[in-house]
């Protein structure tokens, strides 16, 4: 990535505080890969399970602290 | 709290201003690391952007009622990249594509609905602004991660 990216992307972030910089570190994970492909993959997708687990946790969370039920979406095949 | 209405905005901005910019220690970034890099980045932000919408509600700068639609949207999103993620889990096929183009299509069908529904900041038009171009970004985004995999297929 163009370092002068980096940098502007950083130093925005640091102005949104503990929350941005979170995202950042964990973006800047994601975009620098190892050397084996299998890895790589497969750290992906662990991340990307994990983040949507969280996702639909907090919403289910809040869904049940507003006195909302929880939905979830059937999937066409 | 306008600092997390940024962030989500920010979230999105980042993701797409980093799409190509993967770097990989000792070769090149193959077309398969290339997807699944794409997909995990926009399943974070997908979850930054949902924690700055349930801090914007915490605060009162949305209400429950204007939340519960976005947060809807974002569980949607999350639980239909999981189903994307299970199939860019395997090797790049070309047969994959359609059941991508069907996952692809149903975030665009919330999205869509989210956004006419009318129901994001109505009293609050900038931030109604900035959690439709949030939305906007993450259709945006996973139609980009629709052509990569098309890309790294072959196909059309």
């Amino acid at each position: 990535m163009n370092p002068a990216l980096i940098a502007e992307i950083a130093s925005l972030i640091a102005q949104l505080g503990p929350l941005g910089l979170q995202l950042f570190t964990k973006l800047e994970g994601s975009l620098n890969l190892g050397p084996d492909e299998k890895t790589n993959i497969a750290n992906a997708i662990a991340a990307a399970n994990a983040a949507n687990d969280d996702t639909i946790a907090a919403v289910a969370a809040w869904m049940k602290a507003n006195g909302f039920q929880a939905q979830f979406v059937p999937v066409a095949k | 709290m306008r600092r997390r209405r940024l962030l989500t905005v920010l979230a999105l901005v980042v993701l797409l201003a980093t799409i190509g910019c993967i770097r990989k220690t000792g070769g090149a970034v193959t077309p398969w690391e290339r997807v699944t890099t794409q997909n995990a980045i926009l399943a974070q932000s997908i979850q930054t952007a949902t924690q700055g919408v349930v801090a914007a509600q915490t605060s009162n700068l949305i209400t429950v009622q204007q939340a519960k639609p976005v947060l809807d949207f974002m569980s949607q999103a999350a639980t239909i990249q999981k189903q994307l993620s299970a199939i860019l889990a395997q090797a790049p096929s070309a047969s994959n594509i359609p059941a991508i183009e069907n996952l692809v299509n149903q975030i665009g069908s919330s999205a869509q609905a989210l956004v006419s529904s009318g129901a994001l900041g109505v009293k609050n038009p900038k931030s109604q602004q900035t959690i439709g171009a949030d939305v906007q970004a993450i259709v945006s985004s996973v139609n980009v991660i629709l052509s990569s995999y098309q890309a790294a297929t072959g196909g059309q």
